[in-house]
């Protein structure tokens, strides 16, 4: 993950990570547009992981990944320091994965379907990323994805990761168990190592 | 979690990461006029107008359907958690009266033990009643293992001390009619963030990993993975075994080792090795204990002027380890300036070495410091070893890495040293590999830990040849006695700095503190006293830190440190 430092513009001393999160939504409060910038490298790929596996669509991903950051610009006076600055934003991202799921039930359409060709033209991530990405937007189910995702790109602990998503603490564990057995076996299995 | 999760989740996360765009310019220029929309976490507030609107009405309702609702909570919100651990792990959520609202499986062993049983609704009793019963049908919970560890999680101490003895009292009703009575331990939650994560990290109850850390506590040998895969009847073998005091749990009843050899058993198997009668014999000690995955008696005891020490297997009897070396001052070898390496040497060697699987750690090029020592074996130094294996595989760092890092730890290369020795033994129940070796000013001793390589013991001393030509220096100037041993010129904690030309306590303390690297504030046991040591007069300091007592030995005219030893404080 980004390890950062910044010297808080409105008083305190932050030294923990999440103290240093909360001091830039607290500065992204007073119209900090530097504080932004170093939430948004912090955190960026945290919510674009999170918005691609509840959505499974990169260009919906993209756009929650645009929406939750003016969000959070627009919302940063209404956050209370509680130590839980990620979970905040991973809760704003989850709504608006959500809202975007009701739009596209409102339409009467489904949300697209995973596509294997979708990062096919990506070149930033190599034949194996590539692999693994599909592997898990294609073979791990909606929850267990999401809760990979939590646990491995953004860190959270199994705990949290019930709360964030509102589910018993053994149907995470077991969850996540299960997929990363599957994800193992993808990945040791046959192909990516070719 | 195992390393290779480690490795699935840091792919799963680089793959991610490179998929992930970087916006930053669109999101910034879309930034206009902060207007303060209010975001709440977890749906707990209004999001806007319609859910103001909504959240109100539901106000209204409940105001309306208060009792309902309070009834509701009664019967449906999780009050109490109570998990059992024998080797199936389970978990029961209970509401405010203690009744059952869901019973979930910790492990594969709790999943069979709960089948399709539906406790959910039932009384407290009942489930326990339920549980315990089919752990006792399964064979979990038999005469051979009859530990159980319940453990309550309620913020409510009186209500977790109640539960607790209600629990305890009917799972001793149920395991009582089986002919067999029960070991229970029973403690409260204490939710600790680093038990959590323990627990977490190795897919095992709270309960289980807050016991498993406080034995770690109280017994530093074992580390928090060597127990994890235990049963709670192991557990509690290895506490009781090791009468170790725990805090926050109450234990009732004494665990089960009947699927063991049994204490005499394995005291037989020991003497009987040893070729000795037990009227014979002193200083006997037993011990059930863990080491390399496995449970076995460590038996210990002294005969015919050599201490004897033998690891058996707990279920099969098969001797693990066997060592035999000499009673500690039996010849002369009590002191440590004395070296440990001639003391015995032609003595003890007389064939009965029982070979096979010896030569894994050994030196046997037969040059001990002595050089007097050769006795047609090759077997150098005093003790006897019959074995050296691992009894899990070759876990041990090897003796080429144990005598790297004794080097390393002095400072000193492999050419600069002589008089090389290095055996596998086992001290305080940690089997370590004993590194001494030789400069030219100083011998050196270590006890490096077998599995980890973690140095438990290091001793540092000037070496005779050096002694002797330092002392007629410092002596001819400084020392108003004669050179003959002679009791301590004056043993007193506070010979002046001035005295003799000595440097002072205070700075003798100062030299062992920053040697040892501590602060004098967080040291106890501290002591010192003026002495002669091989005719040299020293400062004799002591003091303990941590878990380790250290021992100095500071030159009283000069202030060199003549001598240290850093051992685990018994």
């Amino acid at each position: 993950m980004l390890t950062f430092r910044m010297v808080p513009a409105n008083g305190g001393s932050p030294d923990t990570d999440t103290d240093y999160t909360e001091q830039y939504i607290l500065n992204i409060a007073d119209g900090d547009k530097n504080a932004l910038a170093e939430l948004y490298n912090k955190t960026r790929v945290p919510v674009y992981s999170f918005a691609l596996s509840m959505l499974k669509n990169p260009d919906d991903a993209q756009d929650i990944l645009h929406d939750c950051f003016l969000q959070i610009w627009q919302a940063a006076g209404s956050y209370k320091r509680m130590g839980k600055p990620m979970a905040w934003i991973m809760t704003i991202t989850k709504n608006l994965c959500l809202m975007k799921i009701r739009e596209y039930s409102k339409a009467g359409e489904e949300p697209p379907e995973y596509n294997e060709a979708y990062f096919q033209s990506n070149d930033n991530m190599s034949a194996e990323d590539k692999a693994i990405l599909n592997d898990c937007m294609s073979k791990l189910s909606d929850d267990e994805r999401q809760i990979v995702v939590l646990h491995a790109v953004s860190g959270f602990k199994h705990r949290e990761i019930a709360d964030i998503l509102n589910k018993p603490l053994s149907t995470v564990l077991s969850k996540y168990n299960r997929a990363i057995g599957k994800m193992r076996k993808m990945i040791e299995g046959e192909r990516l190592y070719v | 979690m195992s390393d290779n999760n480690k490795k699935i989740e840091k792919k799963v996360e680089q793959a991610f990461s490179n998929a992930a765009p970087d916006i930053f310019n669109s999101i910034s220029s879309d930034c206009g006029e902060q207007k303060g929309t209010v975001i709440y976490m977890n749906e707990k507030k209004k999001r806007n107008k319609i859910i103001l609107s909504a959240v109100s009405a539901a106000a209204v309702v409940i105001l309306l359907f208060g009792s309902v609702f309070g009834v509701y909570l009664s019967n449906f919100k999780i009050n109490t958690k109570v998990s059992l651990d024998v080797n199936p792990s389970v978990e029961m959520q209970l509401n405010s009266k203690d009744k059952v609202l869901d019973v979930k499986p910790l492990n594969e062993d709790g999943t069979k033990i709960i089948g399709d049983m539906d406790l959910d609704g039932s009384p407290l009793n009942v489930a326990v009643n339920a549980i315990i019963g089919s752990m006792l049908r399964n064979g979990y919970l038999t005469d051979d293992a009859n530990s159980i560890l319940i453990s309550v999680d309620n913020s409510d101490k009186s209500k977790c001390d109640s539960l607790l003895k209600m629990l305890t009292d009917e799972i001793n009703e149920v395991i009582g009619n089986n002919s067999f009575s029960g070991a229970i331990l029973g403690q409260t939650i204490l939710h600790d963030d680093n038990t959590d994560a323990l627990a977490e990290k190795y897919g095992i109850s709270q309960g289980k990993a807050q016991l498993i850390n406080q034995i770690t506590k109280q017994n530093t040998f074992y580390s928090f993975e060597d127990l994890v895969g235990l049963t709670v009847n192991e557990l509690n073998l290895i506490s009781e075994s090791g009468n170790l005091t725990l805090d926050n749990v109450a234990a009732s009843g004494t665990a089960s080792d009947k699927a063991y050899i049994g204490e005499a058993k394995a005291k037989e198997i020991a003497l009987s090795k040893a070729g000795a009668a037990e009227k014979d014999v002193s200083a006997l000690k037993i011990e059930l204990d863990w080491e390399n995955g496995i449970m076995i008696y460590d038996v210990e005891f002294d005969f015919n002027s050599y201490e004897y020490d033998f690891n058996i297997n707990a279920e099969t009897g098969e001797i693990i380890k066997s060592e035999k070396e000499p009673e500690i001052g039996s010849a002369g070898t009590g002191n440590n300036a004395t070296g440990n390496t001639n003391t015995n040497s032609g003595t003890n060697n007389g064939g009965s070495n029982s070979g096979g699987e010896a030569g894994n750690n050994n030196n046997n090029n037969g040059n001990t410091s002595s050089g007097n020592s050769n006795n047609g074996g090759g077997n150098t130094g005093s003790t006897e070893q019959t074995t050296a294996k691992p009894a899990n595989g070759n876990s041990y760092i090897g003796e080429a890495k144990a005598k790297e890092i004794a080097l390393n730890h002095a400072g000193v290369t492999a050419s600069q040293i002589r008089d090389y020795e290095c055996k596998l033994d086992r001290e305080n129940g940690t089997v370590v590999y004993e590194v001494s070796f030789e400069t030219n000013q100083y011998e050196y001793e270590y006890d490096i830990n077998a599995a980890t390589g973690k140095i438990i013991k290091s001793d540092k001393e000037t070496n005779d040849d050096y002694r002797r030509s330092t002392n007629a220096q410092t002596t001819s100037k400084t020392e108003p006695t004669t050179r003959t041993p002679a009791p301590a010129p004056a043993p007193t904690t506070s010979a002046p700095s001035s005295s003799g030309g000595y440097i002072g306590e205070a700075k003798a303390k100062e030299a062992a503190l920053n040697h040892a690297g501590v602060d004098a504030s967080k040291i106890y046991g501290y002591e010192c006293e003026l002495e002669r040591e091989h005719g040299l007069v020293v400062y004799e300091i002591s003091f303990n830190f941590g878990y380790y007592e250290y021992e100095y030995d500071i030159n009283a005219v000069t202030g060199a440190i003549v001598k240290y030893d850093k051992d685990i404080d018994d």
